[in-house]
């Protein structure tokens, strides 16, 4: 088991194939070998780090992504489907959306770092600049002139 | 927290799940940050040939793009990933000025390029993927000694293929980077050595997909066991005949995705091969008996079919039975006669298929019924979308597509659960979630492709 402390002071024991979804808290614990002591987590708030040791565990038994499958991403087209169990899991207010694609940065726990950043795609795609900034709280700090040139400068992306 | 506030790396993974220009510039457009970070970044990095492009307006619509190349040596430097389609008036774009896009890492040309851009392509250091035509060796000679992690070459002048041609020593340099190999109208002549020349032999040990078309053996034996040990997904237009032999049993048994015609499916199944994906051009004529003997495999769980008009859809009848673990079933139909009756067998005898995905794709339609079958596409749509959910539980996501309609629906999913009813989603949403159900089965390793 493996004993996890937040920065919030909160203590979370786990498994460690729980645990070792993340890359961050693997290599810990390759160099420290076999230890009591609590990791300290100073950047993941112990309401973030239930939800992410929750999508740990429901994945723990699968194969960690090789550096060939991120390198295969490249050449690849990339798709934002999300698995079913993976989308219930991720239907989380704004703020803490933001905080589990931060904390999965953090913590390098790639897959879910990527159903985080795929759920803001689906929510940016298919809307309006404004409706964008309205989505996220996006302050407009073009002038109209400078908004009309960039349009005008890339008019040829806009067709698809 | 606001967007603004993650960091470029999340942002930049964010961006590159925005799959179309459009909702890349929109995000660019709502606040200088983005718009720095954005353009040209990611809406320049990656320029790939839809099918709007592929008509005579090609170059007028990429000229500003191609403008901008020429005009900003940083527009240049942010390309990676660039497809020029194939059409008659593209190759004006690709002029003797377009500089050279160091960092591109990928670069698809499906048309014949303009022999200037051969030496600016050899100039491009970080090229890891190729796709060409040729209708001469010499960009090969450029390349001798470069090491690709993908090439689809199709030499239109025919080519030897031996060791020590210009295409062979790039391949030997390639043995431990290559994982996808494509290759039309060549002819094999790398022999198989008897004994083994300490890691420097005709082996490609990582190339899961290979693609052969037009290929010949120029008299020495083309051993896929020896030559590529580790494929799974074989594309193919030709008749295998020649690699029928023994020697080869062992590669057509590994292979778990197949894309080509009928006389294939049933020579690489007679192998053994445990298929679970199909993508299978059928001749015309073909009937019940026969659709069920050698295109229905029980290993199936991704089933596209090219069909004629004459397709004998009753065999669907019994695709649940033969292969019951298809999830994406895909179909498409050259007709102009309604769908209905497809779509009606689809839904009476595949309520026991876990099916996901199903896309159904129509042909040509002629100018005087293009009015008609649109009518028959809106009923089809509301038919599907009104019983599928009661008739087929496991199906998520539906694609039809005609000449002039298209429509893509999916079941959405809350922390409740998923919906009832079945809902229009945008062509872009649509296509993706296409693409993902095609690749799915594809190359993946099994554990990739189980459910979680």
């Amino acid at each position: 088991m493996v004993n996890l402390v937040t920065s919030d002071n909160e203590s979370f024991t786990v498994e460690k194939a729980v645990a070792s979804r993340s890359v961050l808290i693997k290599n810990m614990l390759e160099d420290v070998g076999e230890s009591d002591q609590p990791i300290p987590l100073p950047n993941v708030t112990a309401s973030v780090l239930k939800k992410v040791l929750e999508y740990c565990d429901h994945h723990k038994n699968e194969p960690m992504p090789t550096s060939e499958d991120l390198a295969a991403e490249d050449t690849r087209k990339r798709t934002t489907d999300i698995g079913e169990w993976d989308q219930k899991f991720i239907q989380v207010d704004q703020e803490m959306l933001f905080e589990i694609i931060l904390a999965a940065n953090y913590l390098d726990i790639k897959p879910l770092l990527d159903v985080g950043c795929k759920t803001v795609a689906n929510m940016i795609k298919g809307k309006t600049p404004e409706e964008i900034r309205k989505l996220f709280n996006i302050v407009n700090d073009f002038t109209p002139e400078e908004e009309a040139q960039i349009k005008k400068e890339n008019e040829w992306a806009e067709d698809r | 927290m606001c967007l603004t506030q993650l960091n470029d790396d999340v942002l930049s993974n964010i961006c590159s799940f925005l799959t179309t220009r459009r909702s890349l510039l929109n995000l660019a457009l709502t606040c200088r940050a983005f718009c720095t970070l954005i353009i040209p970044a990611f809406l320049y990095a990656r320029l790939e040939s839809e099918n709007p492009y592929i008509g005579t307006s090609a170059a007028e619509r990429l000229g500003p793009f191609f403008d901008a190349i020429r005009q900003h040596e940083s527009v240049a430097r942010a390309i990676r990933h660039l497809e020029i389609p194939s059409c008659a008036n593209v190759g004006r774009l690709l002029r003797d000025d377009l500089p050279i896009m160091r960092n591109i890492r990928a670069l698809h040309i499906y048309t014949l390029p303009p022999r200037t851009l051969l030496t600016r392509i050899s100039m491009m250091t970080h090229l890891q993927s190729l796709t060409i035509k040729f209708d001469s060796g010499e960009l090969l000679e450029l390349l001798r000694g470069r090491r690709f992690r993908r090439l689809e070459l199709f030499m239109r002048c025919g080519y030897n293929l031996t060791p020590d041609s210009a295409l062979g020593e790039i391949l030997l340099c390639s043995r431990v980077t290559l994982h996808e190999l494509k290759l039309f109208g060549i002819t094999w002549c790398f022999r198989t050595p008897s004994i083994s020349r300490d890691g420097k032999d005709p082996i490609w040990p990582h190339v899961t997909r290979l693609g052969l078309w037009c290929v010949g053996s120029g008299g020495h034996p083309l051993n896929l066991t020896y030559h590529f040990p580790s494929v799974v997904c074989f594309d193919t237009f030709v008749k295998l005949e020649i690699l029928d032999q023994s020697y080869n049993r062992s590669f057509f048994s590994g292979i778990r995705s197949l894309k080509g015609n009928s006389a294939d499916l049933k020579l690489v199944a007679s192998h053994g091969a445990k298929l679970r994906r199909v993508h299978i051009d059928v001749e015309n004529g073909i009937n019940t008996e026969s659709v069920h003997d050698s295109l229905l495999h029980s290993t199936l769980q991704s089933l596209t079919l090219l069909v004629g008009r004459k397709f004998p859809f009753r065999c669907f009848e019994q695709l649940s039975v033969l292969c019951p673990k298809v999830e994406f079933l895909s179909l498409h139909v050259e007709s102009s006669s309604s769908l209905s009756p497809l779509l009606n067998s689809i839904l009476h005898h595949l309520s026991a298929l876990p099916l996901g995905c199903l896309y159904i794709g129509c042909g040509y339609v002629g100018e005087s019924d293009a009015h008609l079958a649109s009518n028959d596409h809106d009923r089809e749509v509301t038919m599907l979308a009104s019983l599928a959910p009661k008739i087929l539980p496991s199906l998520r996501f539906i694609s039809l597509t005609s000449f002039r309609s298209q429509t893509h629906m999916r079941r959405l999913i809350s922390a409740r659960g998923v919906a009832d009813e079945f809902t229009k989603i945008s062509s872009e949403d649509g296509f993706d979630s296409l693409h993902y159900y095609e690749w799915r089965w594809m190359d993946q390793a099994e554990h990739a492709i189980e459910p979680s």
